[in-house]
C-alpha cells in the first residue's frame, strides 16, 4: 500500500535524520494507517477523541511555557517543563505551516522518567490521529495520555 | 480468433464491457491507494490512458517486427516491461522539458505506472486476442479511459462514504475491494453488447 | 539442439533491445534535459552564467551564495525562499504547502524546487551576498554547563570573515551514526568580529536534536566542519540610548558577542545584562560576563535565578528574569532593549519592557525562529 506518491513522501520525511533525529516511526513496523487506525480504536474504547487529547496537551504546553524552561508543578504530583529550540519543523505529512520547536517534558506518578511531546506531535495528533510509531520518542500511548489528562483535568 | 472486430467495439468494448479494471481486475495496487482523492485519480488516470495507448502499440510493434521473425515470443514479458519502462522514462523528461503544469499534474504519476499491471495487462491480452495495430492502439486507449473511469468512480464514492460508519475490521482497503466488486457487478450489465475477447 | 543457439539469440534480442532502449534515453537525455547556459539577474545588478537543469538553490551554491536552508534541499523546510520574478514557470505541488498568498503575490519560490531551466531574474536580501561558506576545523571544545558547549571553529589561513556582533551562522551537519541526512542548523556566534578567523559557538544540547547531538556526542576537537554565514538583523544598533539585554538559555551567545565587540571599541553607553537561568548550575560564563565590566566602564550583569539549587550559595537577584528586569529599571524612555531566547521568555520581556515605556520598535530580538 505504499504506492501513492504522496504517501512514499510522508514515509521519507519520517525517517530518522530527515526532520527528526529518529524519525516518527520508532522501531515500529506497521503502515502508518495501521498506526492511526489501532490507536483510534483505543481512543473510541477510551471515549475520548484525538482532537481532545491535542487540546490538552495544548493547554498543558501553555502551562509549560509559563516556565520559562523551568518546572511547574501541577496538581497531583505532575510537573512539566517547556524547552524552546531555535527553527521549526514542518508536517511530514505535508501539511502547510510550520511548528514551533517546544519541547515539553511531562513527568509525575505513573510515567516512567519522562513524557515528552512537541508542537509539532500536538499537530499530528489533531489533525491526523497520530501519535507516532512505538520506539518514536515522542510517542504517546492513547490510554496513558488520556489518563494522565483526566487527573490534570482540574489544572490544565 | 477474431480479427473483423471494428476498432470501434474494441474501444468501446474496452471500456465498458471488458474494463481492464473491473472484469480483469488488474492495476488493483494503485487503484486503491491512490483513489482517496478525485484530484490525484483524475492525475493518475490520466496518464494512464496516455501510457496504456501508447505502449500498447509500440509493444504491437516490437512484438510482430522483432519478437515473432525471432521466434521469441516467450520473452514478451520482459521486454514489453523495458519497453514500458523506457517509455515512461522518456515521456517523464519531455514532458519536464515542455510543461511545468503538465509535469507537476501527471509527471509524480509517471514511475508509478511503469510498474502498474494494467499496462502490462493491455499488452499482453492483444497478444493472446491477436489484434491488428489498429485494434491494439484503440484497445489500449479503451483500456485506458475505462480505467480512468474506474477510479474517479471510486474516488467519488469514497468521497461520499468518507462520513459513513464503517464496521472497523472492513476500513480501507476492505471497503474499497468491496466497492470494487459491486462496481465490477454492475458493469457486468454491459457485457451483453460487445464482446471483444 | 534448442538450448544453445535459442539462449543465444534470446540473450541477444534482449541485450540488443535494452541496448538500444538505453542509447534512446541517454541521447533524449543529453538533448532534452540539457537546458544549455542560463543567466540569473540577481537584484538586477549582478549576472551569473549558470548551467540549467539544476535547482536554483544548488545552482546559487555553486556561485558563492547561499540561501539559508536547512534541509539541504528537499523541500521540508521551507526556508530557502527567494523572490523570483521571471522564469521560474508555475508553483509546483511541492512548494505550495510552504507559500502563503501574501507570499505568492510577491511571487516568492522555493529555491530548492525551482529548477533553472531559462533566464531568470531573482531577488535575495542584500546581506546574502556577504554569505560564504567555510571549510573550518575544530580549535577547541569545553562545557559552559552541564547541557551547553562552547566550541570553537578555525578557518582556514586564506579566509576571514566579517560580521556584526550578534548574527548567526549555519554550521552542517553531516551524516553521522545516528542520522543518514545532511541538515543545516543555525547558531548564534559568541565570538568578537575583530577575530576574524574564528567563529565561537554555544549549543545546547536539545534532546532528540540532530545537530545538537552530534556536536555533543561526536565532534571532536581537529574535526572538520562546514560552515556557512553570516545571517541575521540582530545586532546593535548605533544610537546613544542605554542597552537592556536580557537572555536566557543558549541566547547567551549573541550578547556575549555584542558586549565583546562593545568593550573593544570602547563604547560607553549603559548597559544592563540581564541572564534567566534556573539554579547555578545553569549559568552560562557567570564569571567571564561578570569580568567584561573591567573593560566596559557602565555595564552590569544581573544573573537571576528562578530556581536555585537548595546548597547554592546565592545572594543575587531571583524570581522571573522578567520581574528583575522590571525592578532594576527607572523608566524606558531612553532604552533599547536586545532580547535572545525561547518565544516564551521573548513574548514576557516584551509585555514588561513596553509597560516600562520602551518604544516597541526598540526592542530587538532573536527569537530562536
Amino acid at each position: 500500500m505504499k504506492e501513492n506518491p504522496a504517501m512514499n513522501k510522508v514515509y521519507e520525511n519520517m525517517k530518522p535524520g530527515v526532520l527528526s533525529l529518529h524519525g516518527f516511526l520508532g522501531d515500529d513496523k506497521r503502515d502508518i494507517e495501521l498506526i492511526i487506525d489501532h490507536d483510534a480504536a483505543e481512543l473510541e474504547s477510551l471515549g475520548v477523541t484525538a482532537v481532545e487529547i491535542a487540546a490538552g496537551l495544548e493547554k498543558l504546553r501553555d502551562k509549560a511555557l509559563e516556565g520559562l524552561g523551568d518546572y511547574i508543578s501541577l496538581e497531583g504530583g505532575f510537573s512539566v517543563k517547556a524547552n524552546s529550540i531555535r527553527g521549526k519543523l514542518p508536517c511530514p505529512f505535508g501539511h502547510k505551516g510550520l511548528y514551533r520547536k517546544n519541547v515539553v517534558s511531562l513527568s509525575g506518578p505513573g510515567i516512567d522518567s519522562v513524557l515528552m511531546f512537541t508542537d509539532l506531535g500536538i499537530h499530528l495528533v489533531r489533525e491526523h490521529g497520530f501519535f507516532q510509531g512505538k520506539g518514536s520518542p515522542f510517542r504517546l500511548e492513547p490510554a496513558e495520555i488520556a489518563g494522565i489528562l483526566k487527573k490534570l483535568s482540574g489544572d490544565v | 480468433m477474431n480479427g473483423e472486430l471494428l476498432p470501434a467495439a474494441v474501444f468501446f468494448g474496452s471500456i465498458f464491457t471488458g474494463n481492464i479494471l473491473l472484469s480483469n481486475y488488474l492495476g488493483m495496487c494503485s487503484f486503491l491507494s491512490v483513489s482517496k482523492e478525485i484530484k490525484t485519480s483524475t492525475g493518475l488516470g490520466a496518464a494512464v490512458i496516455f501510457v496504456m495507448a501508447v505502449t500498447s502499440l509500440l509493444n504491437w510493434i516490437v512484438y510482430h517486427y522483432l519478437l515473432i521473425p525471432l521466434g521469441l515470443e516467450y520473452l514478451r514479458f520482459i521486454v514489453f516491461i523495458v519497453v514500458i519502462a523506457a517509455f515512461v522514462q522518456l515521456v517523464e523528461m519531455i514532458i519536464e522539458r515542455v510543461s511545468e503544469g503538465l509535469y507537476a499534474a501527471l509527471g509524480i504519476f509517471l514511475p508509478l505506472i511503469t510498474v502498474n499491471c494494467a499496462i502490462l495487462g493491455v499488452s499482453l491480452f492483444m497478444v493472446i486476442r491477436d489484434y491488428s495495430l489498429v485494434n491494439s492502439f484503440f484497445f489500449g486507449l479503451g483500456s485506458g479511459i475505462g480505467w480512468f473511469l474506474a477510479i474517479i468512480a471510486m474516488a467519488g464514492i469514497r468521497k461520499k462514504i468518507s462520513g459513513a460508519k464503517i464496521p472497523k475490521g472492513l476500513e480501507g482497503p476492505g471497503i474499497t475491494l468491496i466497492i470494487a466488486g459491486m462496481m465490477a457487478l454492475a458493469f457486468m450489465g454491459f457485457s451483453g453488447m460487445i464482446n471483444i475477447t | 539442439m534448442f538450448s544453445i543457439s535459442a539462449l543465444l539469440i534470446s540473450i541477444g534480442a534482449i541485450t540488443a533491445l535494452t541496448v538500444v532502449l538505453a542509447i534512446i534515453l541517454v541521447v533524449a537525455d543529453a538533448f532534452i534535459a540539457d537546458y544549455g547556459e542560463c543567466k540569473v539577474t540577481v537584484n538586477g545588478k549582478k549576472e551569473l552564467t549558470i548551467k540549467g537543469g539544476r535547482t536554483l538553490l544548488s545552482s546559487l551554491m555553486e556561485e558563492e551564495i547561499f540561501i539559508p536552508s536547512a534541509c539541504g534541499g528537499r523541500g521540508s523546510c521551507g526556508l530557502c525562499k527567494v523572490k523570483v520574478d521571471s522564469g521560474a514557470g508555475q508553483y509546483l505541488p511541492t512548494e505550495l504547502p510552504w507559500i502563503s498568498p501574501e507570499e505568492k503575490a510577491e511571487n516568492v519560490r522555493l529555491s530548492c524546487q525551482v529548477k533553472v531551466k531559462q533566464d531568470m531574474s531573482i531577488r535575495i536580501p542584500e546581506e546574502l551576498f556577504s554569505v560564504k561558506q567555510y571549510k573550518t576545523k575544530v580549535d577547541s571544545i569545553r562545557d559552559l554547563t552541564h547541557d551547553i558547549k562552547e566550541v570553537r571553529f578555525r578557518l582556514p589561513d586564506s579566509q576571514t570573515i566579517d560580521y556584526k556582533a550578534g548574527q548567526f551562522v549555519q554550521i552542517l551537519t553531516p551524516e553521522y551514526k545516528l542520522s543518514d541526512e545532511q541538515v543545516f542548523r543555525a547558531y548564534s556566534m559568541s565570538s568578537v568580529p575583530s577575530e576574524k578567523n574564528i567563529i565561537e559557538l554555544e549549543i545546547r544540547l536539545v534532546p532528540e536534536g540532530i545537530c545538537t547531538t552530534w556536536v555533543h556526542q561526536y565532534l571532536k576537537e581537529g574535526d572538520e566542519v562546514t560552515i556557512n554565514g553570516p545571517y541575521g538583523d540582530f545586532f546593535l544598533r548605533d544610537t546613544d540610548r542605554d542597552i537592556i539585554c536580557i537572555a536566557g538559555g543558549s541566547g547567551n551567545a549573541p550578547i556575549k558577542s555584542i558586549l565583546l565587540d562593545m568593550a573593544e571599541k570602547g563604547n560607553n553607553r549603559k548597559v544592563s545584562y540581564f541572564y534567566g537561568a534556573q539554579a547555578i548550575k545553569d549559568l552560562v560564563l557567570p564569571d567571564e560576563m561578570a569580568a567584561i565590566s573591567e573593560r566596559l566602564p557602565n555595564y552590569r550583569y544581573i544573573p537571576v535565578l528562578s530556581n536555585p539549587d537548595p546548597d547554592d550559595e546565592w545572594d543575587g537577584e531571583t524570581g522571573w528574569v522578567t520581574d528583575a528586569v522590571a525592578r532594576h529599571m527607572d523608566g524606558g524612555d531612553n532604552v533599547e532593549a536586545y532580547l535572545c531566547g525561547s518565544p516564551g521568555m521573548i513574548d514576557a520581556c516584551i509585555k514588561v519592557l513596553t509597560e516600562q515605556g520602551v518604544p516597541e520598535e526598540l526592542i530587538f530580538y532573536d527569537k530562536f525562529a
